[in-house]
């Protein structure tokens, strides 16, 4: 009996143990609260002690920063386009006490968060058009700009009121809406097609073009060649004249006669009916008596 | 007016509800499994104890028996019936008593123990099927759990020597049964314990609880056909004799005469010749400090731990992680016994991947732009197309310190800050650009940044790579992007055929301009030559006529005249004959040469 005494003893100090001690992790801060009355805040890790359980309780709340994604939202721009955004934002508890009291748990602070950032993002982005969102132009997209915006404009509220603070705010998905979609996508198969047709047409411009220079620079070569031949012609021909001129000149009388015989042989020979008088030369012979006329 | 035995058993019953209430209540607290059944196990238990009751009772009216088993008679069994009646006919009142005595006590004894028999059996499909979920306060509920089983210990020595002082076997018996529970709370007290020290035998324990309940329930049924055939046979035993004959086999284990009669077997066999008081001290005090040893021993293992080779561990002392001491590498370590000193391990030297914008299938033989191949996660691209990118991150942690205490979820972190970084990326891009020539460029820029931005939140992640798996147009119209491709090769194929008109018709074009140049060179030759020639014949025939002119004059003009005319028509006109009339024949033949 003295030993089951002891044993009985025994478990109830652990028992009171459990009850009062209690560890802080290093990801945590804990506020002890006294029938619902927050009496202290544990920002460090470590051992503590407190009233037991029902007197005292101890609620504990993450200390690392936490992601939330938002819903996709769908908004106008301020060119009245519409587009579906998707945002996340990063955010810690900046104040314990205020989360706690303000907000109780992170389910509640996520929700909150997101109806904050998503309004924030509507009215932010009626200051910007689709070439700051999307653009081939990297000086015209402002997504940076807009993010930092969201942030600045929900940490006013946040950190005063909530205890919360937002890191940061990143867009991470783009979308349009299925109707605009649709005619995103006629659009894209309509500007491949005029880029299949540029292809095609540029194609035969080019060809058209090799040809056509190809002609000229034949036509260039085929003149160029007749043209030097006739120069060559014309230099040998002058070469001849003067070696003619030169052999005729001695006797030009002779040479006159000469061809002129040889041309009227040339001339008489085909197809020719010649009338000759009987006083031609040539035919004074034909009843010659030598000098009975003479 | 009630005897002390009656009051005992009283007592048990009542204490025995309590506990089982409580024990249901556990349940609802905890989840565990053994917990589940240790409640199911009271509850038998209450069965068992009502009939104690009812034997006690039974004993008292007939106390000249000494002991139940000895009784033969079928009086007894005939009174043992009618005060079960009375006893059940003061809850159903209405109930006739004949009908009652015939069926009543049989059919309820049966419903309860078909009861309890689905109730073991799905105790066994639960320890066996189910997946434990969390326990919720386990430590809280072990030390009340050892706390019953400290309750139940006491009722059981109570009972043992209210029994006998009475001299009643039933208390004896319910004493024993007792104990027995005994051993089951602190079973489930003990495996609660050790749970929270990271060993889970929830299963095992529920699953040792549950064949208790079965037997129980065995038992019950057992009795009933027994008692029935007692009845019809006309030779009976009490009963209750029949009441533990199967559990007995149990309960030996925990009666102390088994074990007196095991020692005793072994001091005469191994001639110990101890005193039986003795034996039995050194005996049960050898087995508390075995009890007292393994529990000191499961306490003291919780300080020693193992890192394995792919991972990385930080101790956590009282909550604080003893960064000087800096990342434990693989290995056997030691610490401070819980729940001092705590372990966090860490695969921080496995790279692992996560997909970012969409997920190929594995199934999909070819990643091919007209056939779908995974998820379809349309994204924008800077001139304004949809696209469907299939990225795959590479990473591994850096360091356990920033990644365990800084961000709740440093992959969703990662996993965010990827899908920001390519859509704000691609924004700015054409498709064409992503799709081939900004590639390379494009995991360089992203991996900064994104690392960049991991390093801002202190993740402790590092990004290896990011591949860019695919990247391919909305599928339906895929073709016009390749018919783009088609159309560019058609112009290839244009302006090669140009060139190849070009290639052919230039040489053609130079050969026939040489060969014009070698004709003309090759006529003025011919030209010059014959000049020449001729010249040379001139002045060689000039020579010879200066010698005699008028001769040469009329040679040359006979001679040429004679081939001039030869073959002509010769018309001879003598003048001195007058006019002549000459018709000229205009035939086909000849040709008037004016």
């Amino acid at each position: 009996m003295k030993k089951l005494a002891i044993f009985i003893l025994i478990s109830l100090v652990l028992i009171l143990v459990y009850l009062t001690a209690f560890i802080v992790n290093e990801t945590e801060y804990a506020i002890v609260t006294q029938f619902g009355k927050p009496i202290n805040i544990i920002k460090e890790a470590g051992l503590y002690f407190k009233l037991p359980g029902f007197i005292q309780k101890i609620n504990r709340l993450d200390k690392r920063t936490d992601i939330l994604i938002t819903q996709p939202l769908q908004l106008l721009l301020g060119d009245k386009n519409p587009i579906i955004l998707t945002c996340y934002a990063c955010w810690r508890i900046d104040n314990p006490l205020l989360f706690f009291q303000s907000i109780i748990n992170k389910e509640v602070a996520q929700q909150k968060i997101n109806d904050m950032i998503n309004s924030h993002l509507g009215s932010t982005l009626c200051d910007y058009t689709i070439e700051n969102i999307i653009n081939t132009d990297p000086e015209q997209v402002k997504l940076q700009e807009i993010e930092d915006k969201i942030v600045t404009h929900s940490n006013e509220k946040t950190m005063k009121r909530y205890g919360i603070e937002i890191i940061s705010v990143g867009i991470r998905g783009i979308n349009y809406p299925s109707i605009v979609a649709q005619s995103v996508y006629d659009r894209m198969r309509a500007e491949r097609e005029k880029e299949a047709k540029r292809h095609r047409a540029e194609g035969e411009e080019a060809a058209a073009k090799i040809r056509a220079e190809t002609d000229k620079e034949v036509a260039q070569i085929q003149s160029e060649a007749y043209k030097q031949s006739e120069i060559i012609k014309g230099k040998g021909d002058k070469e001849a004249i003067k070696i003619y001129a030169d052999a005729y000149g001695q006797d030009p009388e002779f040479f006159t006669f000469l061809k002129s015989h040889e041309t009227l042989k040339e001339i008489l020979q085909d197809k020719a009916t010649v009338i000759l008088s009987t006083d031609s030369e040539l035919l004074k012979y034909l009843d010659y008596q030598p000098n009975e006329n003479k | 007016m009630k005897t002390i035995k009656e009051k005992t058993a009283i007592a048990s019953i009542i204490l025995k509800i309590l506990f089982t209430i409580l024990k249901f209540t556990a349940v609802f607290f905890t989840g565990s499994l053994a917990i589940l059944a240790e409640a199911w196990h009271s509850f038998t238990d209450i069965i068992t104890s009502i009939l104690v009751y009812i034997s006690v009772c039974e004993n008292s009216i007939n106390h000249k028996e000494n002991h139940p088993s000895n009784e033969k008679n079928n009086q007894e069994q005939n009174k043992y019936k009618n005060l079960f009646t009375r006893h059940l006919s003061q809850i159903i009142t209405n109930i006739k008593n004949i009908l009652a005595k015939i069926n009543l006590e049989t059919s309820v004894a049966f419903l309860i123990g078909i009861l309890l028999l689905l109730v073991s059996l799905g105790l066994f499909k639960n320890a066996v099927f189910f997946i434990p979920s969390m326990i919720s306060n386990s430590l809280l509920t072990g030390i009340i759990f050892i706390l019953f089983a400290i309750c139940s210990f006491i009722i059981a020595k109570f009972e043992t020597s209210v029994g006998e002082k009475e001299h009643s076997a039933a208390l004896i018996s319910d004493g024993t049964h007792s104990r027995a529970d005994t051993a089951s709370s602190l079973l489930a007290g003990f495996s609660l314990i050790i749970y929270n020290m990271g060993i889970n035998i929830d299963r095992l324990a529920a699953f040792i609880i549950a064949f208790f309940i079965f037997l129980s329930a065995l038992e019950i049924l057992i009795n009933i056909f027994a008692n029935k055939n007692k009845v019809d046979s006309k030779n009976i035993e009490s009963s209750y004799s029949y009441r533990y004959r199967m559990f007995d086999i149990i309960l030996l284990a925990f009666k102390k005469d088994t074990w007196m009669k095991f020692y005793e077997f072994i001091d005469n066999k191994f001639k110990l010749n101890l005193k039986e008081t003795e034996l039995d001290r050194k005996i049960i005090f050898y087995l508390k400090s075995i009890l007292v040893a393994v529990f000191l021993l499961c306490y003291f293992m919780t300080s020693f731990f193992s890192i394995k080779s792919y991972e990385q561990g930080i101790i956590e002392r009282l909550g604080k992680p003893l960064e000087e001491k800096g990342a434990i590498e693989p290995g056997l370590h030691c610490k401070l016994p819980w729940p001092i000193d705590k372990v966090i391990k860490i695969n921080s030297k496995v790279i692992q991947h996560i997909n970012v914008g969409n997920i190929t299938d594995r199934n999909t033989s070819a990643l091919i732009w007209t056939r779908p191949h995974g998820t379809e996660k349309a994204f924008l691209s800077g001139d304004n197309n949809f696209f469907y990118p299939y990225l795959v991150v590479h990473y591994k942690v850096k360091d356990i310190f920033k990644y365990t205490y800084k961000c709740k979820n440093p992959q969703e972190l990662l996993n965010n800050t990827a899908y920001r970084t390519i859509t704000n990326i691609f924004s700015k891009k054409t498709f064409y650009e992503i799709a081939s020539s900004y590639r390379t460029q494009f995991m360089q820029d992203t991996i900064k940044l994104i690392q960049k931005e991991l390093d801002f939140f202190e993740s402790g992640l590092e990004i290896i790579t990011i591949n860019i798996k695919d990247v391919h147009p909305p599928i339906f119209i895929a073709d016009s992007f390749e018919d783009v491709i088609a159309a560019y090769q058609d112009k290839q194929r244009m302006i090669n055929e140009a060139i190849g008109y070009k290639n052919s018709a230039l040489p053609v074009a130079r050969a026939q301009a040489v060969e014009k140049i070698q004709q003309s060179e090759s006529y003025v030759i011919d030209r010059i030559n014959r000049a020449q020639g001729e010249g040379i014949r001139f002045k060689s025939q000039q020579e010879a006529y200066i010698m005699n002119k008028e001769v040469t004059y009329i040679r040359s003009y006979l001679n040429n005249m004679n081939q001039g005319l030869q073959n002509n028509y010769k018309i001879i006109i003598d003048p001195d004959s007058g006019t002549p009339e000459v018709w000229l024949d205009f035939d086909k033949k000849y040709t008037f040469w004016k």
